[in-house]
């Protein structure tokens, strides 16, 4: 890797250690990563509640193969949606999106960190081994620097350290529950973190009205990640028979699939997300009140996201067009199901 | 020579009356005031046991991480600011059991780091199960008749995996530990420091009383030479009647990893800007790519 972009990569050990890398150098200030699929994430999952009670931001990909165990270890699925939302014991926010294109990738690269450090806590990139594979000629303009931007977030700046007059309050409990982090290395931004529960200090301390306190303070954030999830994009018309539902992946083959829909004559649209949690729910619920027929697609056994939207929203997608046998789905496969059905 | 009262927390330990971990605590922060360090310059990275609260109970930057993961997330910090003196204050459950794999690592890369293990031989905070440096043969909560196991042999490990500075110390003697520290805190790549802690409350076996008469100072042992890695492991096996502490074997002629990493060439990774590339530099990855 050339030096010259201020990037270090190291290979450690194995998962663990490099979830807990990312811990430490996200904590040391900088902007830290760890990729990896299914397997290995199952190792960083204590990192990523370690990142989640000492509100670190990190970032994990996760490039999704066929399990469970080795399964099919060099092929595809989405198996591992519920997986990521509650990978680790307790309950702390964190942030998963599933990119499905070229252009989606690129712009939840920079997103990620940008959510990470703004929500201090881990986010989850959810690709999958057909998308991180697959190669795809775009115009050089389709990777979008001008959109790029770099938000660090509630971070202390030299000038504001310096002009601490009280102790630094690392956990200070606020109204949207995000706290100034300072990078260790300022005298006046000394303070040590824990994954035990912990006071406005970083101290360690059992006390039920802190501990009550602080996990309010932490699942704020959730609320307040909210406001910054994306909408799930509707392609095809606004009024349609058919409307697709995918996530991730599925978005080339289902695109196609709608497209060769139209050009036969039918109605068909779909609805396609990246954000995934915080769970964009009221726009959700808003677009499928008022679709007709729904069909959830998806690379797996259950229908993940046809469940995830139930839970949401209380809707139900009854119809589901499955893939779990390692291989990417296809649009000749989404529309032989499709009249299969009906 | 800096103020060992610059690191007083207002938190007082949870540590057993006549604890070797006051020992141990009292000899990190005199080695840092002695080196002249402040509680900024420096990060204490722990893991879980009783051993691994020390952070906690010292005015410094700190970090209380998950158990048997202290190394690793040192290894992040140090990668991200080698400006850092990070030292690692755990216990020898969380050193020797789940995080072996990750010292031998260190070890082999020859990262920045003081490894300060607080080796009390048994596992105190969860009270009383025999842990991996237990003498084979330790009746214990958990191995009523007598741990099977041979212990671990972490200095000799760390030898094997080509550590660079490998030392023993004991909370007995304050100004041996506290020199030990100071010394690793001055090396270049990792530095293990095995330290025996009596456990007053779990471990009866190696008590005060066991240690005193049979630690002796290898540098006052004739012709030892801390560059000699063979002889170095001879005295890392030895243990019983006599037991060797001070430095083991010590060498100078291996950069540490940081050094090696090109994007630190120009310093540590925290301190160079984080922006929007250039459209040079934009160009040129994309160049990367047609």
């Amino acid at each position: 890797m050339r030096s010259s972009y201020g990037v270090v990569i190291a290979q450690v050990e194995d998962e663990i250690a490099a979830a807990c890398a990312v811990v430490g150098a996200a904590h040391a200030g900088v902007r830290a990563m760890a990729p990896t699929s299914g397997g290995g994430f199952c190792l960083m999952v204590e990192a990523l509640g370690l990142a989640g009670m000492t509100e670190t931001p990190i970032v994990i990909y996760e490039a999704q193969r066929p399990g469970p165990s080795t399964g099919l270890a060099t092929r595809t699925e989405q198996g591992d949606l519920w997986f990521v939302l509650h990978a680790s014991h307790g309950e702390f926010p964190r942030i998963v999106l599933a990119p499905g294109t070229v252009e989606q990738a690129f712009e939840t690269g920079w997103r990620a960190f940008n959510l990470a450090e703004r929500y201090q806590g881990p986010v989850i990139v959810l690709a999958d081994h057909f998308l991180a594979t697959s190669l795809r000629d775009v115009p050089p303009e389709a990777l979008d620097f001008d959109r790029v931007t770099i938000d660090r977030g509630a971070l202390l700046s030299e000038a504001e350290l310096e002009a601490l007059v009280e102790n630094y309050r690392r956990y200070a409990l606020t109204e949207n529950g995000i706290s100034a982090r300072a990078i260790p290395g300022h005298p006046k931004g000394v303070y040590s973190a824990t994954s035990d529960e912990h006071d406005e200090h970083g101290h360690i301390e059992e006390d039920a009205t802190n501990r009550r306190l602080m996990m309010e303070k932490r699942m704020r954030k959730l609320e307040e990640a909210r406001k910054a999830v994306n909408s799930p994009a509707l392609y095809g018309a606004q009024k349609a028979e058919i409307t697709f539902i995918g996530w991730g992946s599925t978005y080339g083959p289902l695109r196609t699939a709608v497209d060769r829909l139209n050009a036969q004559g039918e109605q068909a649209n779909m609805l396609h997300f990246v954000d995934l949690w915080p769970f964009p729910a009221a726009p959700t619920a808003q677009i499928l009140a008022t679709a007709k027929r729904t069909i959830a697609v998806e690379n797996n056994y259950s229908g993940q996201i046809a469940d995830l939207i139930r839970m949401a929203t209380g809707y139900h997608i009854a119809e589901r067009i499955l893939k779990y046998d390692g291989r990417p789905l296809s649009p000749e496969y989404i529309l032989e199901n499709v009249k299969r059905k009906e | 020579m800096g103020n060992v009262k610059d690191f007083a927390s207002p938190v007082r330990p949870t540590w057993c009356t006549g604890c070797g971990n006051f020992g141990i605590w009292n000899a990190v922060k005199r080695a840092m005031a002695q080196l002249d360090l402040a509680p900024h310059q420096v990060m204490l990275v722990s893991g879980i046991g009783c051993d691994s609260k020390l952070p906690d109970y010292t005015h410094a930057n700190g970090f209380l991480s998950l158990h048997g993961r202290t190394v690793p997330v040192a290894t992040g910090i140090k990668l991200a600011n080698h400006g850092l003196k990070v030292i690692c204050t755990h216990g020898d459950g969380d050193a020797y059991a789940e995080g072996l794999g990750h010292m031998m690592h260190a070890a082999r890369r020859n990262i920045g780091l003081v490894d300060i293990v607080q080796d009390n031989r048994i596992y105190g905070l969860t009270k009383g199960q025999y842990s991996p440096t237990s003498d084979q043969g330790r009746v214990s909560k958990t191995s009523p008749w007598g741990a099977l196991e041979e212990p671990v042999h972490p200095l000799a490990a760390a030898l094997a995996a080509g550590a660079t500075f490998v030392a023993r110390s004991w909370s007995g003697d304050l100004d041996h530990l506290v020199d030990v520290i100071a010394r690793a805190l001055q090396h270049r790549g990792y530095a293990l420091i095995d330290v025996l802690q009596p456990c007053v409350t779990f471990n009866r076996a190696n008590s005060y009383d066991f240690y005193r008469p049979r630690v002796y100072k290898l540098q006052d042992e004739p012709g030892y030479d801390p560059t000699d890695q063979a002889a170095a492991f001879q005295r890392a096996l030895e243990w019983g009647e006599r037991i060797p502490i001070g430095i083991f074997y010590q060498v100078e002629n291996r950069p540490s990893y940081e050094e090696r990493v090109p994007a630190l060439q120009v310093g540590p990774l925290v301190k160079q800007p984080l922006g929007k590339l250039s459209p040079q530099q934009i160009e040129a990855l994309r160049a990367e790519y047609v």
